[in-house]
């Protein structure tokens, strides 16, 4: 009996105890509305990721809470429509932080691309005139084909999505539809491939002194074939 | 055993500097001139390379100094710097 008596106090103490941390942990010292919204608006100017935003936030949160339960609501109000302004625009300023990280990994991307694909036509096998030639125009069909197939499964998903609508848009068939829309995504990435292969394929040509047509991607009238010299030198890498 | 592991520090030691080059060093200053001029004349180097070997050594030399704008720079500068290799890198193509 006596054991049982100190189990339980045992837990409740550790409960207790627990539970006492966890609000320390969360507790905000507060002072006035005014001075706390200071504290929080000097922080959102300093807003640098979006880690940090989201934190400041947190605190915000936290302190609204706190006015709301040790005063009133209206103190709580007041100090949210005294942060409310900085805090939009730290949200604004990390929108922008985003935004731009995106567009440094694009650049990033293109320029390493860009390398990658120059490499890729320095290791290409020699190439004459007609090869080039046939080697873009079998290309060309392969994504005459593959539009081809765009095309229907476009057509497919449009027939596909009126029956939807009328069996009243059930999970089944909605995941049937999600797979048919990422076939084209896949149809759409194949010629992205293919385009690259042709790009891969006209600076190679060029490298190795050949004369691409601006207007179409056929060779000219008459192009020259391509040194013997340069040839060698091409081919040496992919030895 | 002592010369043992003298030879393996030295091996490493090679492997590691092997290829490298003296890597760039980028002021604050000459941050601008790296980002408009000097991406221009090495990405130009590189799309103009008559041989494979020439291409080689001018992309090793261009993402050199990619890196060092990128790990010394950043910012702007940075990508300015991507911008205009980029322009010329792509009017190969």
């Amino acid at each position: 009996m006596k054991r049982k008596i100190f189990a339980i106090l045992g837990y409740t103490a550790l409960v207790a105890v627990v539970l006492l941390m966890s609000q320390c942990e969360s507790r905000v010292t507060l002072t006035t509305p005014k001075k706390d919204a200071q504290r929080i608006i000097a922080l959102a100017k300093g807003v640098e990721s979006e880690e940090e935003l989201k934190s400041i936030e947190k605190l915000a949160r936290k302190y609204e809470i706190a006015y709301e339960r040790m005063y009133n609501g209206a103190a709580s109000l007041e100090f949210k429509r005294l942060t409310n302004d900085a805090l939009r625009e730290a949200s604004q300023l990390c929108d922008e932080i985003h935004a731009k990280n995106d567009q440094l990994n694009a650049l990033k991307s293109e320029f390493a691309g860009a390398l990658d694909m120059l490499d890729a036509a320095w290791s290409y096998e020699a190439l004459t005139a007609e090869k080039y030639a046939e080697a873009i125009k079998k290309n060309e069909l392969r994504i005459k084909k593959i539009n081809a197939k765009i095309k229907q499964a476009e057509a497919e998903i449009q027939a596909y999505s009126d029956k939807l609508i009328e069996a009243g848009y059930p999970a089944d068939m909605l995941e049937e539809l999600g797979k048919m829309k990422d076939g084209v995504t896949k149809y759409e990435s194949m010629i992205k491939v293919v385009e690259s292969e042709s790009r891969i394929l006209t600076i190679a040509y060029k490298l190795q002194g050949g004369e691409v047509a601006l207007e179409n991607t056929e060779p000219a009238a008459e192009p020259e074939e391509p040194a013997t010299e340069q040839q060698s030198t091409t081919e040496e890498p992919t030895e | 055993m002592k010369r043992l592991f003298i030879l393996c520090a030295v091996a490493l030691a090679s492997v590691a500097c092997a290829d490298r080059g003296p890597a760039v060093e980028i002021s604050a200053d000459d941050a601008l001139g790296v980002a408009y001029d000097k991406s221009v004349e090495l990405a130009t180097a590189v799309a103009e390379a008559k041989s494979y070997e020439e291409f080689v050594a001018a992309r090793a030399e261009l993402e050199k100094y990619e890196e060092a704008m990128r790990t010394q720079i950043g910012g702007e500068d940075y990508e300015i710097f991507l911008q205009s290799a980029n322009e010329v890198l792509s009017n190969i193509k």
